[in-house]
């Protein structure tokens, strides 16, 4: 739910390189995602495709232009900048740096970078069940004279594009937006409700990036934006994914796809996601173990609804110690 | 290779159990639950299980040796030619076996060590008795009376958390340390770096560098800061870490910023926060 646009930064003359961050574009397999996505993907597509980044071409300005621009806006160099690609998996708690540009290189390549093909990857983008997250950070590559709102201090970044990319053996996702009074209206909600989980279909494709749409009143969701680290908004963002998921487990139970589906034919679906990681499943479980592990979490779905939804509560880290914090007033 | 996992209920059933009644516990039952992952050669269960004894071996000697000045001492000789080290938290405890836990799974495959499933059952199998005396008062609390989070032990075994659980946060930790300049000491260099490793370190974006962490540390065991100023410190190069990409940062670079973000906080009293 973080982007350099939602970000209060201390600097000026960003905005040319926020735009060119905001239109990068990652190449997975043969697909191609926007900023923020979040891609999910079976755990063998994980390790073995191949992921790149590209700034598509702009009609009429072309890229070197566009670069040339980032800099001059934020009173850098062109040499002074650079693009840094980290790979990163924040469970093992692993960043690398899998390029680092100048603007020349950059141009040279026509905007694409490549970053992972079936044999070599970055260690993140080999670890499906913490998955991975790609970013792109724009940089000032050298220490200047230091200015008031002004990029100064080696490696601080104009702008950053970041991407996830995640497995139905790490979490299922949810797209978060604005709940506003038109919107309330669109979908026939009182001006009260504060959120609401939507779920067209739960045996939709898992990579489909907004299969659960959570709509959150505009205002919450501008508060969490900006405070996104105190223990009420890490205690209300692990509330959301249990809505979120609660959503998808009850749309599930009343939806004939899923209940006249086999455990097999669940793969690569929202709900199959869900109870995948609701069931423990690992990378590495043959087959049969995976479909065994599918079809119990099916049957407790269908039959002690309650209950699978009070497993998917134990599997959201730090929600006991959150809750705690917000309840005792404890501040972050 | 082969391994063993167990689930996030199986793992939670175990803990549950041993620390409501001790006098069941018995680690080989984990084997019965826990089911087989990956293929390829076995995991050496015999090679941790002596690790995890020598292990034991040194926390008995550290409690051995309690006395009013500390909690514990033991003394360790790192590698040949470096002098002996004496440990007398159990903070430093806990970073010298970070990094025999490092040193011992550094070559595994990231497939494996990504697994939480693998890490519940290191813990559960083999670990109980180190995170049992590592978080004594989380287990205590359980069966306290008005305790206000009875299965606050949960989170070092359930590797939900990689910064809490605490195999893994050893792992991390040590291989922050692996990869300082210089030499592995930071793992166990400052004396009660409990925060400052859990929650200013693993938790955040600093652990991702190990010589950001390497340059925090020296700093800490330099001058080190108490509770409050340490919390400060940290939260200022978090601010930092949000809008500069500190894991370009040499060694030296990350000393300067960490010299100049304590320098900014000369005079700081928590009032002033």
């Amino acid at each position: 739910m973080s982007s350099e646009t939602r970000r209060l930064r201390p600097f000026q003359g960003l905005h040319s390189a926020e735009r060119v961050a905001q239109t990068m574009l990652m190449t997975v397999g043969s697909d191609e995602y926007e900023v923020d996505a979040r891609v999910s993907l079976s755990a063998k597509e994980f390790v073995t495709h191949r992921v790149g980044l590209r700034i598509p071409p702009d009609d009429g300005t072309s890229l070197s232009d566009r670069l040339s621009a980032c800099a001059s806006q934020a009173g850098i160099g062109i040499d002074d900048l650079s693009i840094v690609i980290v790979v990163t998996n924040a469970w093992l708690k692993v960043a690398q740096t899998v390029r680092t540009l100048g603007v020349t290189e950059l141009i040279d390549a026509k905007g694409s970078v490549e970053l992972a093909d079936a044999t070599d990857r970055p260690i993140a983008l080999r670890t499906p069940f913490g998955g991975a997250e790609v970013s792109a950070y724009f940089c000032l590559n050298k220490e200047l004279t230091r200015q008031p709102l002004r990029t100064w201090r080696e490696w601080t970044w104009l702008a950053r594009s970041s991407f996830r990319i995640v497995t139905s053996l790490g979490t299922v996702g949810f797209t978060p937006l604005p709940l506003t009074p038109d919107q309330r209206v669109k979908l026939e909600l009182p001006p009260e409700t504060m959120r609401y989980a939507e779920v067209d279909n739960p045996c939709a494709s898992l990579s489909q990036a907004d299969g659960v749409k959570l709509w959150i009143d505009a205002g919450v969701l501008a508060l969490l934006n900006n405070h996104p680290s105190t223990s009420a908004a890490l205690t209300f963002q692990r509330q959301l994914f249990l809505d979120a998921m609660n959503g998808l487990a009850t749309k599930a139970v009343s939806s004939s796809d899923f209940t006249g589906s086999t455990a097999a034919e669940l793969d690569d679906t929202l709900i199959g996601g869900l109870l995948d990681l609701v069931g423990g499943v690992a990378p590495t479980d043959p087959e049969g173990t995976r479909l065994k592990k599918r079809k119990q979490m099916k049957s407790e779905l269908e039959n002690f609804p309650t209950r699978f939804v009070g497993r998917i509560e134990a599997l959201v880290p730090g929600l006991a110690n959150d809750l705690q914090k917000s309840l005792s007033g404890v501040a972050s | 290779m082969r391994y063993r996992v167990l689930s996030l209920d199986q793992a939670i059933e175990f803990a549950d159990s041993w620390v409501r009644a001790p006098a069941e516990l018995n680690p080989t039952d984990v084997d019965a639950k826990a089911q087989l992952s990956g293929s390829g050669p076995d995991f050496n269960s015999a090679g941790f299980s002596t690790l995890v004894d020598d292990w034991n071996s040194l926390i008995t000697r550290f409690e051995d040796e309690s006395d009013s000045d500390a909690r514990g001492r033991v003394t360790v000789h790192p590698s040949p030619g470096r002098d002996p080290v004496v440990l007398s938290s159990m903070d430093q405890l806990e970073g010298w076996l970070a990094v025999e836990l490092y040193e011992w799974m550094k070559d595994f495959d990231e497939g494996v060590l990504d697994h939480p499933g693998f890490w519940r059952y290191l813990s559960l199998r083999f670990g109980w008795s180190l995170i049992s005396w590592r978080e004594s008062k989380a287990i205590a609390n359980a069966t306290k009376e008005g305790s206000k989070n009875p299965f606050a032990y949960r989170t070092y075994v359930n590797a939900l958390n990689s910064y809490e659980t605490v195999l893994t946060r050893m792992f991390i930790r040590g291989r922050l340390a692996a990869g300082a300049e210089g030499n592995d000491s930071i793992a166990w260099a400052a004396l009660s770096a409990t925060d400052l490793w859990r929650s200013h370190i693993v938790r955040v974006k600093t652990g991702y560098s190990a010589v950001l962490t390497q340059a925090v540390v020296e700093s800490q065991v330099e001058e080190p800061m108490v509770t409050d100023p340490l919390r400060e410190f940290a939260k200022r190069l978090n601010r930092l870490s949000s809008n500069v990409l500190l894991l370009e940062y040499e060694l030296e670079g990350a000393r300067t910023v960490v010299e100049e973000l304590r320098a900014g906080m000369e005079g700081w009293v928590k009032s002033e926060k």
